[in-house]
C-alpha cells in the first residue's frame, strides 16, 4: 500500500468501513511511513474528541407539539407535499390528487350560482330604478302644473307601510287576550 | 429494530398515530442532533425536527421501501436544513448558548471535575462548535453524519445522493479540515 491510498484508507478503518485484510495492509503501511502514522493518530485524536460529545437532548414537549398538528390536520386529507421540493409545507396544487374533481365541480357550481345572483340583484337594482326615475318625472310634471309643490309627495303616496307590526294592520291572534 | 420498524411503519402507513409516535420516538434524538450540528440552534433545531416529522406522517404513503425510512426521514431533514439556509440569510453558525449543551452535560456527567476541567470543557465546546461551524456545509453533513452520528457510508449516500468515492473524499476533507481547526487540542507521541 502506499501513501496515497493508506490517506484514502485511514478514514474509513477509523469509520471500520474497511474489509480485514484491506485493515491488515493499512497498518502494515503505518509501521514503516511515519506522516501515515502521525496523520493517522491526528485524526484518531480527532475522532476521540468527537465521541466525547453526548448527544443534545431536544425539548421533550415536542411530541406534544406534533401530535396536536396531526391531531387538527386527521379531520381533512393530508397535504400532499413532496418531501424532497423546497415546497415542502402547506404548498399543494389547489387541485391536486383525488380531490381534483370534486373541487373543480364546487369551483364551477360557485362561480355559476354567484354569477346569477349578482345578475339578478343588478336586474332588481334597474327596475327599481326606472320606477322611482318615472315617479319623480311625474311628481315634477305635477309641480310645473302646480298641482303639489313637494317633489316627493308622489313618492311618499306610494309607500305602503310594511310594517307588520302596526297595531291598525294587525289581527289579533292572541288567544290569550282579555276582551 | 429492522422488522419491528417495519411493522412500525406499515401501521403508521394505515393512519395509526401510536405506532408514528414510538417512531419519532426513535429517530427524534438523532434527528435532532442532526440538524442541531448543521445550524448550532436548538430553537431551529426543534423547528426543523417538528417540521420533519408532519411532513413524513403525511408523506408516509409514498415511501416504497420501508426499509429504507431512516434515511428517507434524514433526507427530509436535511432539505429542511437546506431550505433554512438558503431562506435565512440572516442565519449564521454561531453558538447559541453562553454554554452549549455539550458543557452543561459534560459538567452533568462529572460534577467532581475541578474548575481547571470545566474551563477546557468549555473551551473545548467552543473550539468544537467553532470548528464545525467553520467546515463548508456539504462537508459539515458529512463529518456530523460519518463522525458524530456513526451513520454507515452507504447510509450516508442515500442521504446526501451522492455515490461512495464522492462521499469518502468528503468525510476525508472534512476530517482534515476538523484537525486543523483543533490542532491546538492535538497530541504528539514522538517516538
Amino acid at each position: 500500500m502506499n501513501c496515497r491510498e493508506c490517506e484514502h484508507n485511514i478514514p474509513a478503518m477509523l469509520d471500520h468501513e474497511i474489509s480485514a485484510a484491506e485493515a491488515a495492509r493499512l497498518r502494515e503501511h503505518l509501521r514503516t511511513c511515519r506522516p501515515c502514522a502521525r496523520l493517522c493518530q491526528e485524526l484518531q485524536q480527532v475522532e476521540d474528541i468527537f465521541s466525547q460529545i453526548p448527544d443534545a437532548e431536544p425539548n421533550p414537549t415536542l411530541w406534544t407539539n406534533i401530535a396536536a398538528h396531526l391531531s387538527s390536520e386527521s379531520g381533512r386529507r393530508p397535504m400532499p407535499s413532496p418531501p424532497w421540493s423546497v415546497w415542502s409545507i402547506g404548498r399543494a396544487p389547489l387541485f391536486a390528487g383525488a380531490a381534483r374533481p370534486w373541487l373543480a365541480a364546487l369551483a364551477v357550481t360557485t362561480v355559476m350560482v354567484g354569477s346569477a345572483a349578482i345578475g339578478w340583484h343588478q336586474h332588481r337594482g334597474h327596475q327599481t330604478q326606472r320606477q322611482l326615475l318615472a315617479q319623480i318625472d311625474r311628481a315634477q310634471q305635477e309641480m310645473v302644473r302646480g298641482v303639489d309643490s313637494n317633489p316627493f309627495a308622489a313618492l311618499a303616496d306610494h309607500k305602503t307601510d310594511e310594517n307588520p307590526f302596526r297595531e291598525d294592520s294587525q289581527e289579533d291572534n292572541n288567544p290569550f287576550r282579555q276582551p | 429494530m429492522g422488522q419491528e420498524l417495519e411493522t412500525l411503519i406499515r401501521r403508521a402507513k394505515s393512519g395509526d398515530g401510536a405506532a408514528f409516535q414510538t417512531i419519532y420516538e426513535f429517530f427524534a434524538k438523532k434527528i435532532y442532533n442532526f440538524v442541531y450540528r448543521m445550524l448550532s440552534s436548538r430553537e431551529e433545531a426543534e423547528d426543523i425536527v417538528q417540521d420533519t416529522f408532519l411532513i413524513a406522517y403525511r408523506e408516509l404513503k409514498t415511501l416504497r421501501k420501508d426499509g429504507q425510512f431512516e434515511a428517507w426521514i434524514y433526507r427530509i431533514a436535511r432539505n429542511q436544513v437546506y431550505q433554512k439556509l438558503r431562506h435565512g440569510k440572516f442565519l449564521r453558525y454561531t453558538l447559541d448558548d453562553e454554554q452549549g449543551p455539550d458543557v452543561k452535560e459534560l459538567k452533568g456527567k462529572n460534577p467532581d471535575r475541578n474548575p481547571e476541567e470545566h474551563l477546557l470543557n468549555d473551551e473545548l465546546s467552543r473550539a468544537i462548535q467553532s470548528a464545525l461551524g467553520h467546515l463548508p456545509e456539504k462537508l459539515r453533513e458529512v463529518f456530523v453524519l460519518a463522525v458524530i452520528q456513526r451513520i454507515a457510508y452507504k447510509d450516508i449516500c442515500e442521504i446526501v445522493g451522492k455515490s461512495l468515492s464522492a462521499v469518502k473524499t468528503d468525510i476525508y476533507r472534512a476530517r482534515l479540515m476538523m484537525r486543523d481547526e483543533l490542532k491546538d487540542y492535538l497530541h504528539h507521541d514522538e517516538h
